[in-house]
């Protein structure tokens, strides 16, 4: 009977409780922060600025106007699109070189030094230099985004690899693992938390170079959008765009996250 | 139960260095067809080490070890072990941990099926098959532990301190289960332990390790009727045995001598 009054106590408590609800202290804060932002930006330019400067409202209001228009689909299509083919093939050659360095330590000798070097730079520096080898031209977009996502797979994985608990090799080796099974049945899976790490740092970079040859190379796509409509003064236009990129970013974060328990669910950071 | 005839497992004047440190030193014994032999020693005398050279994990410096006669130089597969750390991969439910070696020597899928699921169930972890180790508790891990090394059927048993990471109570009925088990299909095996109830209840005979490096200070025969059960714990046979380990761990050697039967 004791028990089962202080369960009855327990419901309208936890009711009024901040913290344990839908909405949270901690969801609502960055949307107030939000709110407050966007309200001071938009009297500021209101009072302060000529017509033309973007403002919330007029980005909103831009929104049904920008995404009607083939080149918006056309230009989204083609960023997501170089986006995600050139994640995949780096993550696969990431994985497999990075596997390699991981577990051949000649191999790590060779490789080590460049692929860090390489990694450590600000690839953004090379933009230019990949858009006149390979020309200008969507060709080069996707180059860059290979790059930008091999370099911190091939790393994530070699760490991962490299540093299998010898309890695992030991179960291997004792139910008959041959290189290749400890390569890919222990080494790999148990470096999954760290590739997934890579993975996503190789999306945030992947992005960010993308939209620069973009840029830099007038290539169709979002990145390129949003530099021609802020030259044409447009840039409530020009903002939808950057919307939808910050957009995607999150996305993929949030996908990444969920990636990462599906793939690892006894893995806890 | 001990066929000195029939030898499964030798091991001769076997010694090993681990750079300065001498660890093991002219160590012998044997372990016949169907023999469970008990293993106790001081924490870090060299069981372990005692145990992945007989199972091929590490090599000797000198001396040998053979099963069925042919020279261990790497894992047999006739030989499985249970590891004192469990060692489930992670990434793996309970099904896929345990037919991993079956999975590895190509077993055709309808024999790997049906053996993996007499091995879950005999260690009687039916209807967790789907679950993934972090979701079991220890002593379920280390069911798991067993069932992975029994599905192999393997004619040599390596047990290092199977049990000594479970609680007292899961730990004496997992004894018994496992004795339940050895009854339906006896194998050689070699039961790695700190405690000496254990060694005398699991074993036809209980080698004690002593020294640095490791030598057989003692070989104790353990004549207990089998099957065991809870009952042997009681007899008098039983507590004699556990007096005369005890003695051969703690004396001083010379004081009482090393008494060899
Ligand atoms: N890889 C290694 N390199 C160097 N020394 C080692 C290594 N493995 C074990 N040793 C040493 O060898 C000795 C025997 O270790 P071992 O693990 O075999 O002991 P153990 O009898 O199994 O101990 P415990 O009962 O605590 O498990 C210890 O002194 C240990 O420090
Ligand atoms: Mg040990």
């Amino acid at each position: 009977m004791a028990t089962y009054s202080s369960r009855i106590e327990a419901v309208p408590a936890a009711r009024w409780t901040w913290g344990r609800g839908l909405i949270t202290r901690e969801r609502l804060a960055p949307v107030v922060a939000g709110a407050v932002l966007l309200v001071i930006w938009e009297v500021w330019v209101r009072a302060q600025l000529p017509d033309f400067v973007a403002r919330p409202s007029g980005i909103v209001m831009a929104i049904p106007s920008t995404i009607a228009t083939a080149e918006f689909w056309s230009g989204v299509a083609a960023t997501l699109g170089a986006i995600l083919e050139g994640v995949a093939i780096g993550s696969v050659a990431g994985i497999l070189i990075g596997v390699s360095m991981g577990r051949v330590r000649e191999f790590d000798w060779f490789m080590s030094t460049y692929i860090r070097a390489l990694y450590a730079l600000p690839l953004i520096a090379l933009v230019p230099i990949i858009i006149l080898w390979v020309g200008y031209q969507p060709a080069a977009r996707l180059v860059i985004v290979v790059i930008s996502v091999f370099l911190p797979v091939a790393v994530t994985t070699a760490d991962g690899t490299r540093a299998i608990s010898k309890e695992y090799l030991d179960v291997g080796k004792m139910f008959g693992a041959r290189t290749r099974n400890i390569w890919f049945g222990i080494a790999l899976p148990s470096a999954t938390p760290f590739i997934v790490a890579g993975i996503e740092l190789g999306f945030a970079r992947g992005i960010t170079n993308a939209i620069a040859v973009e840029i830099l190379a007038s290539v169709n796509g979002m990145g390129m959008s949003v530099f021609t409509k802020s030259n044409e003064l447009n840039e409530n236009a020009s903002l939808v765009y950057v919307l939808c990129l910050a957009i995607f970013a999150v996305g993929i974060r949030t996908l990444m996250i969920r990636f990462r328990h599906w793939l690892a669910p006894w893995y806890h950071r | 139960m001990n066929d000195s005839g029939a030898e499964r497992l030798v091991v001769e004047n076997a010694g090993l260095r681990y750079g300065q440190l001498d660890v093991l030193a002219d160590i012998s014994l044997s372990v016949g067809i169907s023999e469970i032999v008990s293993i106790v020693g001081p924490s870090g005398c060299g069981k372990t080490t005692l145990l992945r050279c007989v199972g091929g994990l590490n090599q000797l410096n000198y001396g040998e070890i053979r099963i069925d006669g042919q020279r261990v130089e790497k894992p047999l597969p006739i030989v499985s072990m249970v590891f004192q750390h469990f060692g489930l991969f992670p990434w793996k439910n309970l099904w896929s941990n345990i037919a991993y070696g079956l999975k590895l020597r190509h077993a055709p899928k309808e024999e790997i099926d049906r053996r993996v699921a007499d091995a879950i169930d005999l260690v009687g972890l039916k209807g967790f098959e789907k679950s993934y180790p972090h979701q079991l508790s220890g002593g379920m891990q280390q069911r798991a532990g067993l069932a992975r090394a029994l599905v192999m059927e393997p004619k040599l048993l390596l047990m290092d301190e199977p049990f000594s990471a479970i609680d007292a109570q899961t730990r004496e009925q997992l004894q018994f289960e496992l004795l339940r088990i050895w009854d339906r299909r006896p194998t050689a095996m070699i039961f790695v332990t700190h405690a000496i109830d254990e060694a005398v209840l699991m074993g036809d005979r209980v080698i004690v390790l002593a020294g640095r490096p490791a030598h057989v200070r003692a070989v104790r025969k353990v004549d207990l009727p089998r099957p065991r059960d809870r009952s042997v714990v009681s007899s008098p046979a039983f507590i004699n045995l556990r007096e005369q380990v005890w003695h051969d761990l703690f004396d001083q050697p010379g004081a009482n001598g090393a008494r060899i039967q």
